[in-house]
């Protein structure tokens, strides 16, 4: 019984990532811009870290 | 906890001095913190979806909002956890600085979790009363700036007893030393003598208003984060250089010691903020709550004054300012003369309203913070 209720749980947040998911799919690549951002700010950092470590 | 074990290695293995570092645990920080927020990031976003933790919207919002109802909230806590192991992992936990700031940080961050669980959980649209809110925030803010009062005066422990007794018995009136005065960026020689008792009412100020600041930021999806990781990037830069006494000689900047360890939880507050972004940006997949905001801005507060950059932040935190003096104006506007200045408050919405996109308004603030931190990091050298 609690393990039925812990799937009916699961279930209803996977529903509801799928839904803001779906519901915000017109800013994905506006997502995924932002995150290659990220990348880079790290990529740049490690760049910057070769400064010190030698 | 890392260092105390490279130390103990070291006296074998020299390689490991390696991590007596500040530079290199710092980036270390930044790494570990980022990677810890990807690892629980999405099952944190997971449960709180689980458990219905999701943001409500005002209703008299832009329109644009009301899809983002239900979208898990209290992600802040991602980045406290993030923050606070990376530094328990990498500082040295024997430094004063760090505990002060990381105590200040997880007082707001659990003022901001009472207030998002009561809201959010306990479906009590009101959270935390603004009373209630503003006198745990001013707990905290009173007790930290009067330690720091003397502790930023004081290099060693036994000093800043002996200091802060002769405060006590000397009917509360005493002057601190130079370090401790507000330091006016641009000049070599102006400062303004603070003395124990505006020193504490500024720090106040500092901290509590930061931490309010952020929160009232946190409005779109990456607003808020993005500043915080800039200005903590660039408190780490001030915190490395008031800590040693070659550069902030060099720089007529005061000498704080034991600061340059600040730069490690400016790395972990980096990082951390980083990684929450991946999850924050638009679409965001989680916000911060008041968690998250609060903490943040009264950690960057701290980090600020510890390193004697009031004025500095300020001029860094622009976006923040600006946002809060909007909320004011609006506020003052509407009771005195019954109009509103901006078509809403905080500005950022003033902005939507106008016809920018999200997304318009976000990289904006955050071009607008770039430079601000870039002029703020000018004035280490232009004075």
């Amino acid at each position: 019984m609690h393990l039925a209720n812990h799937d009916l749980i699961s279930a209803k947040a996977n529903l509801r990532i799928a839904q803001v998911k779906a519901a915000y799919a017109a800013g994905r690549s506006q997502n995924q811009k932002v995150r290659f951002w990220i990348i880079t700010m790290l990529l740049v950092l490690f760049g910057l870290s070769t400064l010190k470590l030698r | 906890m890392l260092l105390a074990l490279a130390n103990w290695i070291a006296s074998d293995v020299r390689t490991f001095n390696v991590f007596g570092y500040i530079t290199l645990r710092a980036v270390l920080a930044t790494m570990t913190a980022l990677v810890i927020s990807f690892l629980v990031g999405p099952r944190m976003i997971r449960k709180l979806t689980q458990y219905n933790i999701g943001q409500s919207v005002r209703d008299d919002g832009p329109q644009s909002h009301l899809i983002k109802a239900g979208t898990p909230t209290m992600g802040g806590a991602l980045i406290l956890v993030s923050i606070i192991i990376t530094t328990l992992l990498w500082a040295d936990l024997r430094n004063r600085f760090v505990w002060v700031v990381l105590l200040v940080m997880a007082g707001f961050g659990a003022i901001g979790w009472i207030d998002d669980y009561r809201k959010v959980v306990h479906r009590n649209p009101r959270g935390l009363s603004a009373r209630q809110k503003i006198l745990w925030q001013s707990l905290i803010g009173l007790v930290a700036a009067v330690y720091l009062a003397f502790s930023v005066s004081a290099p060693s422990t036994a000093q800043f007893l002996q200091m802060f007794i002769a405060w006590l018995f000397s009917g509360f009136n005493l002057d601190l030393p130079p370090k401790a005065d507000l330091i006016v960026p641009f000049f070599k020689t102006v400062s303004y003598p603070l003395g124990v008792w505006g020193f504490i009412v500024l720090s106040y100020c500092v901290i509590v208003g930061t931490s309010n600041a952020v929160n009232l930021t946190d409005g779109l999806d990456g607003l808020a984060i993005m500043p915080t990781v800039l200005i903590g990037a660039a408190l780490g830069i001030f915190s490395y250089v008031t800590g040693r006494a070659d550069f902030s000689s060099y720089l007529f900047l005061p000498h704080i010691p034991g600061a340059s360890e600040l730069t490690v939880i400016c790395g972990a507050i980096a990082g951390a903020g980083l990684g929450f972004l991946w999850f924050n940006a638009y679409p965001a997949e989680v916000f911060m709550g008041d968690v998250g905001a609060l903490a943040l801005g009264a950690a960057l507060g701290a980090i600020a004054i510890i390193v004697r950059q009031e004025i500095v932040l300020f001029v860094m935190g622009g976006v923040f300012v600006v946002e809060t003096l909007s909320v004011m104006i609006q506020v003052a506007s509407f009771k005195l003369t019954g109009r509103r200045v901006f078509r809403m408050a905080p500005i950022h919405h003033h902005y939507e309203l106008k016809g920018w996109k999200e997304n318009q308004v976000v990289v904006r603030f955050w071009i607008i913070t770039m430079l601000l931190v870039l002029f703020g990091l000018s004035t280490l050298k232009l004075r």
